[in-house]
């Protein structure tokens, strides 16, 4: 689904954040992206969501080299790709209802359909009685959700989230690591940014850990294989609404 | 989708839209007054060289022999030149000269008037009006024929330099609008950044967010186009119906044809595709600047 072919990294004049990072994630995996901070865990995630060119190597993405592409095509691409950010970047204008019909206001689907799926995912993420409220007037959990419909409402193939519990309290982050695993077992592919230990500890999966530029892999020895296929989405919302 | 009903980015400022808006409407009212002027000024040059071409003044000197005067008449009746010649009368004479002299020397019966003749000339080459010239001369020193001809190529001259300057300062504000709008968009852009790097991250076209764009300077350049001609429509109106009787002769000539008038009213709407056109151009432009 993803590989990095020999990529490099700079901002400007400076020394090159990464020196050849190689990796290749396959479809249907969960991988935590860790490294302390400044390591480039957010270039990693903004090289892997197009957000950012890289000064050197390939990216393939879906089996297409992304060099390969000008902008017009680099967007259907990018349309198969979910993100959670840490900030949330959600639009203060608009209503949690716009924020997270916004994937399928661009990918032209039909005014009815959007009214019905964003309805549904925002019931499903417990804030069906919030759509016509704006992001500053939700909690910062309750904001969380509504970045992780927009992430998810276009069914994504491939979810990043970048330090997703960075603003949230333990149980939060908790209940956020159980959605992201149920979602991955419906067949998302995530990559998670985080350094916090503890959740990779108590959610095992494979690490692509960043450190001084090197990118490696570890596998916990307790890790489970939880690449199951789809469950039911009503598995997940108790999950999902407890956020 | 309808991007008419869902206008993500946010670029509706209520305060400086009613700015641009406001700008808007004054740059396209200068412009269509400054065009109508143009237009007028064609107009005007037009008649006077319909009007004033064919036409001719003999000045005949008081105390002028009968002789002569009746040799004068059998010249000008055999003439091929001319269609017809009348003698402006007395009073008109001193009406025109009445400015410039005092009432009680215009009413003293020594005042010196001249007869004068106004001729209408059929059209001939000048070598012909210079040979009746002579003709004149000839039979009296002293009469003298102008036709128009020195001031009219130089009021000529002046109605061109006029209205090119109309078109210079037309086209200036439009270019100045149009730039003035691209500043303007660039800016925006540039205070959306984050909006737009998420529709971007999200998987939205360039053609989608210059969509965004076009929609958002559409509605406000239409209204401030809409304004602009309606105070242009209202001065116009009001310069029309401010001639009145004594100088409409003067003025009447100076309104628009149909022609002239189509060329007026298409120009709002050129310059609101030229800003449509510059809109997109920029932000395309912008947007290329990103990743």
């Amino acid at each position: 689904m993803i590989s990095f072919e020999e990529v490099g990294l700079r901002y400007g004049t400076q020394p090159e954040i990464f020196s050849g990072v190689n990796f290749t994630l396959s479809q249907g995996s969960f991988y935590y992206l860790s490294g302390p901070s400044g390591a480039g865990k957010t270039s990693l995630i903004k090289l892997s969501s197009l957000t950012q060119r890289p000064t050197r190597g390939f990216i393939r993405m879906f089996g297409q080299v992304i060099e390969h592409h000008d902008r017009k095509s680099l967007t259907s691409i990018r349309q198969k790709i979910g993100i959670v950010f840490q900030d949330f970047r959600l639009l203060n204008h608009l209503s949690v209802f716009e924020n997270v019909a916004l994937p399928l206001r661009i990918k032209n689907i039909a005014s009815s359909s959007i009214r019905q799926n964003v309805e549904e995912l925002l019931d499903w993420v417990g804030l069906g009685n919030r759509m016509h409220y704006q992001p500053l007037m939700l909690s910062g959990g309750e904001q969380q959700r509504v970045s992780i419909a927009r992430a998810i409402i276009a069914q994504p193939h491939l979810l990043l989230a970048d330090e997703p519990t960075g603003n949230l309290d333990p149980e939060i982050s908790e209940k956020l690591l159980k959605l992201f695993t149920q979602l991955h077992r419906m067949g998302t592919t995530i990559v998670i940014a985080t350094h916090n230990e503890h959740i990779i500890k108590t959610h095992p999966h494979p690490i692509l850990h960043l450190d001084n530029g090197i990118l490696t892999e570890r596998i916990l020895p307790t890790f489970p294989d939880l690449r199951l296929k789809t469950s039911p989405l009503s598995d997940i919302s108790d999950t999902i609404k407890n956020l | 989708m309808n991007p008419f009903l869902h206008q993500i980015i946010p670029l509706k400022d209520t305060s400086q839209d009613r700015i641009l808006m406001a700008m808007i409407a004054l740059m396209m009212c200068s412009i269509l007054m400054i065009m109508a002027s143009a237009l007028f000024l064609s107009n005007l040059s037009a008649h006077w060289h319909k009007s004033v071409s064919h036409i001719a003044t003999i000045e005949i000197p008081k105390n002028t022999p009968n002789k002569t005067i009746s040799e004068l008449k059998k010249l000008l009746n055999n003439s091929s030149l001319i269609k017809d010649f009348n003698l402006i009368n007395k009073d008109r004479i001193k009406d025109i000269i009445a400015p410039w002299i005092d009432q009680s020397v215009l009413n003293s019966e020594d005042l010196p008037l001249p007869t004068l003749l106004t001729v209408s000339l059929n059209s001939g080459s000048p070598i012909e009006r210079d040979k009746l010239k002579f003709s004149l001369k000839a039979l009296d020193e002293n009469i003298k024929m102008e036709t128009h001809e020195n001031w009219l190529s130089s009021a000529f001259e002046r109605a061109q330099t006029l209205k090119t300057l109309a078109w210079i300062i037309g086209l200036s504000l439009t270019l100045t609008l149009i730039i003035s709008l691209s500043i303007l968009t660039r800016t925006r852009v540039l205070l959306n950044k984050e909006a737009i790097n998420l529709l971007h991250i999200s998987g939205a076209s360039d053609a989608y967010i210059v969509k965004q764009f076009l929609i958002y300077i559409f509605g406000v350049a239409f209204k401030g186009i809409l304004i602009g001609c309606l105070f242009a429509s209202l001065l116009l109106l009001t310069f029309s119906s401010s001639t009145t009787p004594e100088n409409s002769e003067v003025f009447t000539f100076a309104t628009l044809s149909s022609g002239h008038m189509s060329i007026l009213w298409t120009m709002p709407f050129i310059i609101l595709v030229f800003m449509l056109l510059t809109t997109s151009k920029t932000v395309t432009n912008e947007l290329r600047k990103m990743v």
